[in-house]
């Protein structure tokens, strides 16, 4: 048995985000709504959730009717895009120059890591991946899981992840919605969609992939 | 140094820059390689095509404008072109002409492709027709390296018959940083050359709207209906494949 497995390192930390965004332009959609969770093992120790303003937010319909979109409330408790960035920005470092914390996110190699390019971008900020070597993305492990892959591929984890992600096959559904529901996770189907229930599923996802998977 | 490698309307899909003359460009109208190579006297460039199609009307017009052109034709690659399923191992190349002797070379790689492979070459296809005239290139996002590494394909070239250089680009994609980690490990290994370089599709990063909407157009896949905000274009996360990323 290894011993190094993540399923039994009770104090490796965890940061699982996702964000709500106006579009699904990986380069000009912006991101309205992110959160984040910090956990310690299998124990969440921080729920964070904050909503980004934008003057000018675009929201596709397609984007307005997944997400149930309020503008209302958007307006009421959004923060400045800069304000959020500034306090979201030096966490995300934080954990990265404590080595270590694994980046948790449903697709986020595909859509959420452009997102949190796009919005610094937006802000004529510089943005940086260096934290994508750290991201363990769900939807990349429920397609291995799902292909009957046991192991990873330890020493190039981030190409692993790459080339399942990639793996197109049309009766394989690796949707969070679908995941929930192959775990059986208890869940509120209409609340999906939400930032900060989402992240909340997907590290339970996550936890159960960790015991499918030798990871 | 980083070498910008153009690509025009010819290869159908991919670019939205003319080979027009520059009087032909209007305000608002589609820009122009051969202007944008007037207006910053570039004395030579780099056009990387996905057909020979235009290889003519481009010779023609640098040639008149002073320039000298440097052609690639981008290929797709298989393991066999035996091969019931070409893809499963596709992988593109590049392969540049030094001169006129090569360039009929190169029509004539390109006909064999298209006429007898359904549009791919393989390394039998390549040593048959090869001549030291002929530069291989291989790109950065859709080579072999980038399809083992990151779409779990298993494209096994071998380009033992000449001396590969191996493109890096720095687009600003999560990706770039450990895809370009992936090929100069490669390069090293085999003792080859990695040049950096730059691919440009579109003048200004303004224009990724413009090019974005014609890739929506030309896109022949059925699916998901394409908007600007939800364009389903896969890692399609950069306006840096453009003139003025290179310039600055």
């Amino acid at each position: 048995m290894k011993e190094n497995l993540l399923r039994f390192n009770f104090n490796q930390k965890y940061l699982v985000l996702d964000t709500e965004t106006e579009g699904l332009n990986l380069l000009r959609s912006r991101p309205y709504q992110i959160a984040w969770l910090e956990a310690v093992g299998k124990k969440i120790v921080a729920r964070h959730e904050r909503y980004i303003w934008w003057p000018d937010l675009n929201m596709s319909d397609g984007a307005a009717k997944i997400n149930k979109f309020d503008y209302e409330k958007y307006r009421d408790l959004a923060k400045p895009a800069r304000q959020v960035w500034d306090e979201f920005c030096p966490l995300l470092d934080n954990h990265l120059s404590e080595g270590g914390t694994k980046i948790i996110g449903q697709n986020f190699l595909g859509f959420d890591a452009y997102m949190l390019n796009s919005w610094p971008r937006a802000l004529g900020l510089n943005s940086s991946f260096n934290y994508i070597r750290n991201v363990l993305d769900t939807k990349a492990m429920a397609m291995a899981i799902a292909k009957g892959c046991k192991t990873v591929d330890e020493d190039d984890l981030i190409y692993w992840q790459y080339r399942w992600l990639n793996h197109r096959e049309k009766n394989i559904k690796t949707t969070q919605a679908h995941l929930l529901k192959h775990y059986e996770i208890p869940h509120d189907p209409e609340k999906l969609h939400d930032a900060l229930y989402d992240i909340e599923m997907t590290f339970q996802i996550f936890q159960k992939q960790i015991i499918d998977l030798e990871i | 140094m980083t070498i910008p490698i153009f690509k025009s309307t010819y290869s159908i899909g991919k670019s939205i820059l003319t080979m027009d003359d520059p009087n032909c460009v209007t305000e608002g109208g589609a820009d122009s390689i051969i202007a944008i190579a007037k207006e910053n006297s570039l004395q030579r460039i780099a056009l990387v095509e996905d057909t020979m199609i235009g290889f003519l009307d481009s010779h023609q017009k640098c040639k008149t404008h002073g320039i000298k052109l440097h052609f690639g034709l981008r290929l797709s690659c298989c393991n066999n072109v035996a091969d019931e399923d070409k893809k499963a191992s596709e992988h593109k190349i590049v392969i540049f002409a030094k001169n006129d002797e090569a360039v009929k070379r190169l029509t004539r790689i390109f006909s064999i492709a298209n006429q007898k492979h359904q549009g791919f070459v393989d390394n039998t296809v390549l040593v048959e027709n090869w001549s030291k005239d002929l530069l291989l290139c291989i790109p950065f996002y859709d080579s072999f390296i980038y399809n083992n590494n990151f779409r779990g394909k298993q494209c096994l070239p071998s380009f033992k018959f000449t001396q590969a250089i191996y493109f890096i680009e720095s687009n600003g994609l999560p990706f770039d940083a450990i895809l370009e980690t992936k090929v100069r490990k490669w390069a090293d290994t085999s003792g080859e050359r990695v040049q950096q370089v730059q691919s440009i599709y579109y003048k200004l990063r303004s224009d990724f709207e413009a090019w974005q909407t014609y890739k929506c157009i030309c896109n022949r896949t059925f699916g998901k209906e394409q908007s600007l905000s939800s364009p389903n274009l896969e890692h399609c996360g950069s306006d840096s494949f453009c003139w003025e990323a290179f310039v600055s």
